[in-house]
């Protein structure tokens, strides 16, 4: 058990003018995650802190904030891992905040929309499954294992600028179905990817890349798609 | 969305850009690569003005020279453009600074062919 | 406010989204969640969905995976929900599949498919590579292809709306209230459909594999209602959630080839169950890996078993278990490629729920009377195909394959429901309450009740009960009962309060925990998940038979006599019989 100092991001749109930091000791135990402390802060101490949690070991997405500058999931962060104090916690930058830690997600929701995330294929549906190979199904890579947490696309300068830019996350999940050999939709995405606001919106700054806690990698995605885009155009 | 069009131009594009982003990319690598050879290892290092001159004077080294400028320019333009494009949140500081690097880099452009053009031997 | 559509469905998991998608395509629907649709928990399950494509054990059959799914059971399964279930496995795999699911795919480009426990060929001869998967992320893939489908399919989402009351009146499901999360405020839906795909409530307990979400809210809602739950003292404990945590070690741990191990260093389950060793039902190996940490042969003297996987080489980790070995390092600070890790049983499933037929119809009584626009599916529901146990992979299974049937069941009868009339006092239950949560000045705390409920129940209404132990977990919930009524919530804004959400989930908790521990007090036996020290025998006789219990005047009352169903639609159906793996 050690004491930790934890500087949390505070903010009720409906009371304060402005947001500020409080500050919280914890008695923190051993294999404690950031979300573990939160938990702790929340229901024995100050019930009016507010944050998003659901599965609590990394596959729901709703926990996804920025500690010590860098957007991480608060259930896997493991304090020990963590040298600097105090600690601090703020919540994912680039979207309105609801309150506290808690931020609007529709956009992000709505980028997704954009690349028609679904499987686009208009041939007969065989009896049985479609058939993959192994080697067409890694095609795909571990995209498929991305969980909507935000935490790339609110990392990335360009979507900060502009909020009308799909974001790394977006446009994983449209390389995952471009990618995907069953897929025949390029056609119908093409109009939200080769776009201002779209695949060539990315700059290459690899924070999402940095940020994913899935250790995923939206930036290389990207350069896929922008090379099969320009493929297909010449 | 109106609002969004104007501050950021055309839906459309961004690929051509893109394109000649690399293509430039890959012209500079080449054009530094003779440069450098040129400049500073075929002569023995000894780099004066009248080796310089002598070498600008002709059309083939005049043709890569503004090849290399033009590259260059372009290239480091849109370097600028999306960083101002990434880092600068007010819309019509973002359209001012974009505005003044495309003049910034055509009067540099003009300047650099001028001078190339008028080059002579000693 | 009021919002009207023609199909309202509480829970955006599998069951939910699956159901969404068949009435998106013909009818107006809205989907309630309290979370956003891609985080349901359906996402966190792991190792895969059961359905006997036959794609590497040839000889499988839907028999065979019927037969073994009434064999888990304990025989307390419906046997014509379960034929129902296992037959029409295989279509909804595949259109799945069809829909872009990205299974993991065999050398031939087909659904892969895995072994995992209670699964066999020939009516227990040998393990059935039967439970196809996607790496060990399956309910993930799964649940976001369907979410996908939704958004195709402009499916209306509200989400982050925590359900508040079942407007349900003369045997007709009207709507419900609900609060909004992000602005404060109540709402009323209704329509003239009513579905609830609300989940589990392993947030019952405190060593769990469930999310924080999981606090049983549709069951809270129906039995406040005064309609009856059925089967709840049927909790499933995984065998191996991580120690401490209770995080979920997949199944396809051991189905891929790991081990368990005791203090000792010896694979006990030989003890137990010599044929299937680690690949017996999860009731069985939870029961052994109790029994050895209650001997005294766990890890160190300690509660604990180890699981070994690191003999599966790295290669074969990072491409089938890939989450697990990521699991395993962030929260056991182990590292599964070379050291075992340690595990726990830790509360998985329930079994019980809310009492519906094949149709997805909620039922009332133990005559299975249907009420009227009203329809469950998934893990808050008891069609009782998984009766006192539910083998692994059966879950996705029927949350995917009941959430599409309640879809139909809902298109096809949509014709014969006219929108229903919205009672004058619809929405008194639930401003009542959040009323009394914003100006209760107690001393009590939430989260004080909550961590004294769950750890209660872990102690004494866990793997094995007894009837003291159940008695004394009888009178700790009337006590949380009792002082839940004087607790505080420090914050009192509109904007997105989370603690008022959790003060109506602990609401919610206590509404139905009371059902778990009686069922399980009255019910003198052991059978499946439910197993008595006091009664070690399974006993037909009284109790092959559903449990239903209503809440009346802050008091349960419980029958045990509702009939199993033991023919299959079209099989005859498996005899019950004595159950050795």
């Amino acid at each position: 058990m050690a004491k930790r100092t934890f500087k949390i991001f505070r903010f009720n749109p409906e009371t304060d003018e402005k947001p500020s930091y409080k500050t919280y000791e914890i008695d923190v135990q051993p294999a404690w995650t950031i979300l573990d402390v939160l938990n702790e802060i929340k229901w024995f101490q100050d019930g009016t802190l507010t944050y998003r949690r659901s599965c609590r070991h990394g596959i729901c997405g709703s926990c996804a904030m920025m500690v010590n500058g860098i957007n991480n999931l608060a259930c896997e962060l493991q304090i020990a891992t963590m040298k600097k104090d105090p600690i601090v916690i703020d919540p994912l930058p680039g979207f309105e905040i609801y309150k506290d830690l808690a931020v609007n997600m529709d956009p992000f929701y709505e980028a997704l929309k954009r690349v028609k995330p679904w499987l686009i294929n208009n041939d007969p549906a065989p009896s049985r499954e479609r058939l993959q190979s192994q080697e067409e199904f890694a095609l795909m890579g571990n995209s498929i294992a991305c969980i909507l947490c935000a935490a790339c696309t609110s990392s990335c300068p360009s979507f900060w600028t502009d909020g009308e830019y799909l974001g790394p996350a977006a446009l994983l999940k449209a390389f995952r179905y471009t990618f995907d050999t069953r897929d025949h939709g390029l056609d119908q995405r093409i109009e939200a990817l080769d776009n201002k606001h779209g695949l060539w919106r990315c700059h290459k700054i690899t924070n999402c890349f940095t940020a994913c806690p899935k250790n995923l990698n939206p930036t290389e995605a990207i350069s896929k798609l922008q090379k099969r885009i320009v493929e297909e155009k010449l | 969305m109106n609002q969004l069009l104007k501050q950021f131009g055309t839906q459309s594009g961004g690929s051509t850009a893109w394109i000649w982003q690399r293509i430039t990319g890959l012209v500079l690598v080449i054009a530094l690569f003779l440069h450098y050879l040129f400049l500073h290892f075929l002569n023995g290092g000894n780099v004066t003005y009248g080796e310089v001159s002598g070498r600008l004077a002709m059309p083939l080294w005049k043709t890569i020279d503004i090849t290399f400028l033009t590259a260059a320019l372009y290239h480091s333009v849109q370097g600028v453009i999306m960083n101002i494009h990434d880092y600068v949140h007010r819309a019509m500081l973002r359209v001012t600074l974009v505005s003044i690097t495309w003049v910034v880099g055509l009067i540099l452009w003009i300047t650099g062919i001028a001078t190339v053009i008028a080059i002579k031997s000693l | 406010m009021i919002h009207r559509h023609d199909v309202i469905i509480i829970g955006a998991g599998l069951a939910g989204s699956r159901a969404a998608v068949e009435i998106g395509q013909v009818a107006d629907v809205a989907v309630l969640s309290k979370v956003y649709p891609s985080r349901s928990h359906s996402g966190a399950a792991q190792g895969g969905i059961a359905a006997s494509l036959a794609n590497i054990s040839k000889t499988d059959r839907w028999e065979f995976h019927m037969f073994d799914t009434v064999k888990g059971s304990d025989y307390l399964g419906d046997q014509d929900a379960i034929e129902l279930m296992v037959r029409e496995a295989p279509e909804t795999v595949i259109e799945m599949e069809h829909w872009g699911c990205p299974f993991s795919r065999t050398e031939e480009g087909k659904i892969a498919q895995r072994k995992f426990g209670g699964h066999t060929l020939e009516f227990g001869k040998e393990p059935s590579l039967r439970a196809c998967y996607s790496a060990d992320f399956t309910g993930h893939v799964l649940l976001h292809t369907l979410h996908e489908q939704c958004l195709k399919h402009n499916v209306n989402f509200y989400s982050e709306f925590q359900a508040l009351s079942l407007i349900f009146r003369d045997n007709r499901a009207i709507g419900v209230t609900a609060w909004d999360m992000v602005n404060g405020g109540l709402h009323t839906f209704y329509g003239r459909a009513v579905m609830f795909g609300t989940g589990g409530y392993g947030r019952a307990f405190h060593i769990t594999s469930n999310a924080h979400a999981n606090t049983g809210d549709g069951l809270a809602l129906v039995t406040r209602a005064g309609l009856p739950l059925q089967d709840l003292e049927f909790v499933q404990f995984h065998p191996t959630g991580l120690w401490k945590s209770g995080i979920l070690v997949t199944e396809g741990a051991r189905g891929e080839g790991g081990y368990l191990v005791n203090g000792e260093g010896r694979r006990f389950m030989e003890d137990y169950a010599p044929t299937l060793m680690e690949l017996a039902p999860r009731d069985m190996v939870s029961r052994s890996m109790q029994t050895e940490i209650d001997e005294g042969r766990g890890i160190k003297g300690e509660d604990y078993i180890h699981i070994d996987v690191s003999h599966l080489g790295e290669q074969k980790l990072m491409e089938r278990l890939p989450q697990i070995t990521e699991l395993a390092m962030n929260f056991a600070g182990v590292d599964p490629r070379i050291e075992p890790i340690p595990i726990q049983p830790t509360a998985h499933y329930s079994m019980g729920g809310i009492p519906a037929n094949p149709n997805c119809r909620v039922t009332y009584n133990a005559n299975r009377d249907e009420t009227v626009g009203f329809y469950a599916a998934g893990e808050c529901s008891c069609i009782s195909v998984h009766g006192a146990n539910r083998l692994g992979t059966n879950s996705l299974l029927e949350a995917l394959l009941f959430g599409r049937r309640a879809g139909k069941q809902i298109v096809e009868d949509l014709p014969h429901l006219e929108f229903p009339n919205l009672p004058a006092d619809y929405e008194d239950e639930a401003k009542g309450e959040v009323e009394k949560m914003f100006n209760s000045t107690g001393k009590e705390k939430v989260g004080a009740i909550r961590d004294e409920l769950q750890k209660s129940m872990t102690l004494d209404c866990g793997v094995f009960r007894t009837k003291e132990q159940l008695e004394k977990q009888h009178t700790k919930i009337e006590e949380l009962e009792d002082r839940f009524k004087h607790i505080t919530i420090d914050d009192k804004g509109n904007r997105f309060n989370t603690d008022l959400l959790e003060a109506i989930e602990m609401k919610h908790l206590l509404s139905f925990s009371g059902a778990i521990v009686e069922g399980a007090l009255q019910r003198e036996e052991s059978r499946g998940g439910h197993s008595r020290k006091d009664f070690p025998k399974r006993d037909d006789d009284k109790f092959l038979k559903h449990t239903l219990a209503w809440r009346k005047d802050g008091k349960w009352e419980l029958t045990f006599d509702k009939p199993v169903v033991l023919e299959g639609v079209s099989h005859k159906g498996f005899e019950p019989m004595e159950r050795k793996y």
